[in-house]
C-alpha cells in the first residue's frame, strides 16, 4: 500500500509499504477513504519533522477486517478515527490503518466521508460550546483559523447563539456567511475589537472561544468580553496575561478546552442532522496522489490548513 | 439624623442631614443598627473613587429594624429585624438576565456608588430587605453580607465535597470562603502572614493554617494528603501569589480572584490548557442573602469571633483609622448606631 511521509520542510513523498493485516485480537484495519491536514500536520510541514512521518489526524473509513474480541464490528461498516487522549497522533495519510479498536468509532453509513472527516471538529465545537456555557441568544465571537471555527459557528449558530466570526481568509469569511454569521470580520484588515464593540452595542460578545490560543490576544478578549462573560482557549503555545481587576470586575471566565475527546460520541450521535451543512468547511478537496500539492497550497493559505480534505480511492467511490 | 461620610477631601467625619422619607409604594425604611466596615469602604475612605462619588456614606454591610414601609410592602413589617442587600441592578442587561446581577452593566453598590448603611436611617425598596431568624443577634447577623461573599467566591469556583481548597489571606473573607467551603465539604487550607489571623483561621475550623513566610503552602497541602490544590482563592491581590497559584493548581483546578488590583497576571498557556484548568472572577453577590440569612444563620454565630472592634457612629473615625492599620488583631470593624426615638419621624407619611 502506498504512504505519505514527510522528510523536511516542505517535503513529502509516497512510499509502497506492506499492508498491515490484523494481529491481536483488539485490532481493525481499515481502509481510509478520507484525511484531513490538521494544524499540526501544517507546522511539521512548514517547520520540519522531528524526524520522517506520516502526516494526518483525522481520517474515516471502511472496516476491512478485525481482531477476534471485536463483535460490534464487522467488514463494510464505516468508521472514524479518534485517537485516545495522551496517545501521540497517528498518520493517517495512508491507504490503510490498522489500530486498537480504542481508536476507532462506528459512524452512520448515510455520513459522506468528505463531510466525516470533520467529526473532531464537531467534536471540537460541541465540546467549547458546553464549556463556554453558550446559550440561545448569546453572543458568541469565534476566533477562527479553519475547520474547528467553522465547526463552532455552524453548531453555535443552530443553538441560537447570535455568531460572529474574525478570520483572516475571505474564503472563509464567505463560507462562515452561509453558515449564518451575523457579522465577519477580517482581523488582519480591521479593528475587530471596535467592530465587535459597535455591533453588540458596546456590551460586547458574551462568550469568546479560540481554538487555538494565541497568547497574546488574552488581554484583549479580557477587555472585550461582556460582564458575565466566558472566554474559551483551546491549546496554545506561550505566556498569556490578563488584568486580574477586569477578571473579578466583570465575574468573567477564562477556560482551558482541551480535546473533544468527551464529546466525539455526542457529534457521532448528532452528525447526520447537523453535518448537512459540514461541506462549508472544506477549504480544498484532493486525491491522495495530489497531496503533495494540498499540502503546498495548505501552507500558501491563511489558516492552519484544517480545511483541506484528502481522498482515497473509497472516498472517490463515495 | 446622624450620618458618616467621607467628604470632598476624603475625610471621614459625622454630618447631620435631613431624615429620609418613604415616597414609594415598595420602599422600606430602616433604623439602622450596625454597618460592617469592608475593605472596600477603605478604597472610598482614602480616596480612591472617582472624585464624582464625594461625599459618600460609605457601608454596604447593614443590618437594622424596618422602621416604617411603604404601601405596597408585604416582604416585611415595621418592627421586624432584617439585613440588607447593597445592590441596585437594572433587571434587563445581559448579567442580570443570566441571574448575574451582581455584574449589572449598570451596578450601583451602597456606600460606593449610592449612600450606604453608616447612617441612623436608611432607605431602600422591599426586594432588597431580608429578615432575621430571631435567634441571630444584630452583632452576628452584620456577618451576613461577608458571609453572601464567601458563598458567591465559592458558588463561582465549583467547590464541592472532596475539593482540596487553598485560599490566600485568612481576613474576613477569606474566612467566610473557608467556613462556606467547610461546609461544602471541601478541606480548607489557608495561607496567611499574619499570625494572629492565622491562629483564629485555626480556630474556626481550617484543616491546615500555613504562613507563607516560613513554609511553603502548596508542599504543606500535598503533604496532608498527597495531592495540590484543586481550586485557590485568592484574597490577597498580589501577581506573584496568582501567577504560583495557576502553576501550583490540580489538573481540573480552578483559580478564583476576588481582588482588583490592575497588575497583569501571566501565565503559560501550553499548560493551562493540557491541565484543564480555570481562571474565574467574583465580584459581590448574586442571590445569597436568602440562603444566608435562613439555612446559614448558624454559621453567622459560630464565626462571631471574626467582629473584633465595634464603634460607636460618633467615633466613625476612629474605626476607619483603626482598619487603616491593617494590624493583624483587627477582623471585622462594626460601627454601631444608638437606639433613636421613632417620634422624631412623625413627619414621614406612610
Amino acid at each position: 500500500m502506498k504512504q505519505l511521509i514527510l522528510t523536511a520542510p516542505g517535503r513529502l513523498r509516497f512510499e509502497e509499504v506492506e499492508q498491515p493485516t490484523v494481529q491481536g485480537p483488539d485490532e481493525i484495519l481499515v481502509r481510509v477513504a478520507c484525511a484531513s491536514i490538521g494544524p499540526g500536520d501544517l507546522r511539521a510541514y512548514l517547520e520540519g519533522p522531528d524526524k520522517p512521518c506520516v502526516p494526518g489526524s483525522a481520517a474515516v473509513g471502511v472496516v476491512v477486517d478485525m481482531g477476534k474480541n471485536l463483535s460490534t464490528v464487522e467488514p463494510g461498516d464505516h468508521v472514524a478515527l479518534r485517537p485516545p487522549d495522551g496517545e501521540p497522533p497517528v498518520g493517517a495519510m495512508q491507504e490503510y490503518l490498522l489500530l486498537d479498536r480504542r481508536y476507532w468509532h462506528k459512524i452512520p453509513k448515510s455520513l459522506p466521508f468528505e463531510t466525516a472527516v470533520f467529526l473532531q471538529d464537531y467534536a471540537a465545537a460541541f465540546e467549547a460550546l458546553a464549556v463556554g456555557g453558550v446559550e440561545n441568544r448569546d453572543v458568541l465571537l469565534i476566533q477562527s483559523r479553519g475547520a474547528d471555527g467553522l465547526a463552532m459557528l455552524d453548531v453555535a449558530e443552530r443553538c441560537g447563539a447570535a455568531c460572529i466570526l474574525a478570520d483572516s481568509s475571505s474564503a472563509r469569511r464567505e463560507r462562515a456567511r452561509r453558515l449564518g454569521a451575523l457579522l465577519v470580520v477580517d482581523p488582519e484588515n480591521e479593528d475587530l475589537r471596535e467592530r465587535v464593540t459597535a455591533f453588540t452595542g458596546g456590551e460586547g460578545p458574551n462568550v469568546i472561544i479560540d481554538p487555538d490560543s494565541l497568547p497574546e490576544a488574552l488581554r484583549g478578549y479580557v477587555e472585550m468580553v461582556s460582564q458575565a462573560g466566558r472566554i474559551v482557549l483551546g491549546p496554545g503555545a506561550g505566556t498569556a496575561a490578563y488584568e486580574m481587576k477586569t477578571v473579578t470586575y466583570k465575574e468573567l471566565d477564562i477556560v482551558a478546552c482541551r480535546t473533544g475527546r468527551r464529546s466525539f460520541a455526542k457529534s457521532i450521535g448528532y452528525s447526520l442532522e447537523y453535518m448537512d451543512r459540514a461541506g462549508l468547511l472544506i477549504d480544498e478537496s484532493c486525491r491522495f496522489e495530489e497531496a503533495a500539492r494540498a499540502f503546498s497550497q495548505a501552507s500558501r493559505r491563511l489558516g492552519d490548513g484544517s480545511g483541506t480534505v484528502i481522498r482515497f480511492g473509497e472516498g472517490e467511490q463515495a | 439624623m446622624k450620618a458618616l461620610i467621607v467628604d470632598s477631601d476624603y475625610i471621614v467625619k459625622i454630618v447631620e442631614r435631613e431624615d429620609p422619607v418613604i415616597t414609594a409604594a415598595d420602599q422600606v425604611l430602616i433604623a439602622v443598627k450596625y454597618a460592617g466596615i469592608c475593605g472596600s469602604d477603605l478604597h472610598t475612605a482614602k480616596g480612591e473613587r472617582p472624585a464624582e462619588i464625594y461625599p459618600r456614606v460609605p457601608g454596604h454591610e447593614i443590618v437594622g429594624t424596618v422602621r416604617g414601609v411603604g404601601g405596597g410592602v408585604t416582604r416585611v413589617g415595621v418592627g421586624e429585624r432584617v439585613a440588607v442587600e447593597p445592590i441596585e441592578t437594572c433587571g434587563r442587561c445581559y448579567a442580570c438576565r443570566r441571574g448575574r446581577k451582581n455584574v449589572c452593566a449598570t451596578l450601583k453598590t451602597r456606600g460606593v456608588h449610592l449612600d450606604g448603611g453608616m447612617q441612623e436611617l436608611y432607605l431602600t425598596t422591599q426586594d432588597k430587605v431580608y429578615p432575621l431568624p430571631e435567634n441571630l443577634s444584630f452583632r452576628q447577623a452584620a456577618l451576613a453580607e461577608p458571609y453572601t461573599i464567601g458563598l458567591q467566591i465559592c458558588t463561582r469556583a465549583r467547590v464541592g465535597a472532596g475539593d482540596r481548597v487553598l485560599i490566600h489571606g485568612a481576613g474576613p473573607i477569606g474566612v467566610m470562603v473557608m467556613d462556606v467551603a467547610k461546609q461544602l465539604g471541601a478541606f480548607c487550607a489557608v495561607s496567611e502572614i499574619k499570625e494572629e489571623r492565622l491562629r483564629l483561621a485555626r480556630e474556626l475550623g481550617a484543616d491546615l493554617a500555613v504562613n507563607p513566610a516560613r513554609e511553603d503552602p502548596y508542599e504543606a497541602l500535598r503533604a496532608a494528603g498527597g495531592r495540590g490544590p484543586s481550586v485557590i482563592v485568592d484574597t490577597v491581590g498580589r501577581t506573584g501569589i496568582i501567577e504560583e497559584s495557576i502553576r501550583n493548581l490540580d489538573e481540573g483546578g480552578t483559580l478564583l480572584n476576588a481582588c482588583f488590583s490592575t497588575e497583569a497576571v501571566r501565565f503559560e498557556m501550553e499548560p493551562f490548557v493540557e491541565r484543564g484548568l480555570t481562571v474565574a472572577g467574583s465580584r459581590l453577590q448574586s442571590g445569597k442573602f436568602g440562603k444566608v440569612t435562613g439555612a446559614c444563620s448558624d454559621r453567622l454565630k459560630a464565626l462571631e469571633a471574626i467582629i473584633t472592634h465595634e464603634f460607636p457612629l460618633d467615633e466613625g473615625a476612629a474605626a476607619f483609622a483603626l482598619f487603616l492599620e491593617g494590624r493583624g488583631d483587627t477582623g471585622k470593624i462594626l460601627i454601631r448606631m444608638e437606639e433613636i426615638n421613632p417620634n422624631t419621624h412623625e413627619k414621614a407619611q406612610w
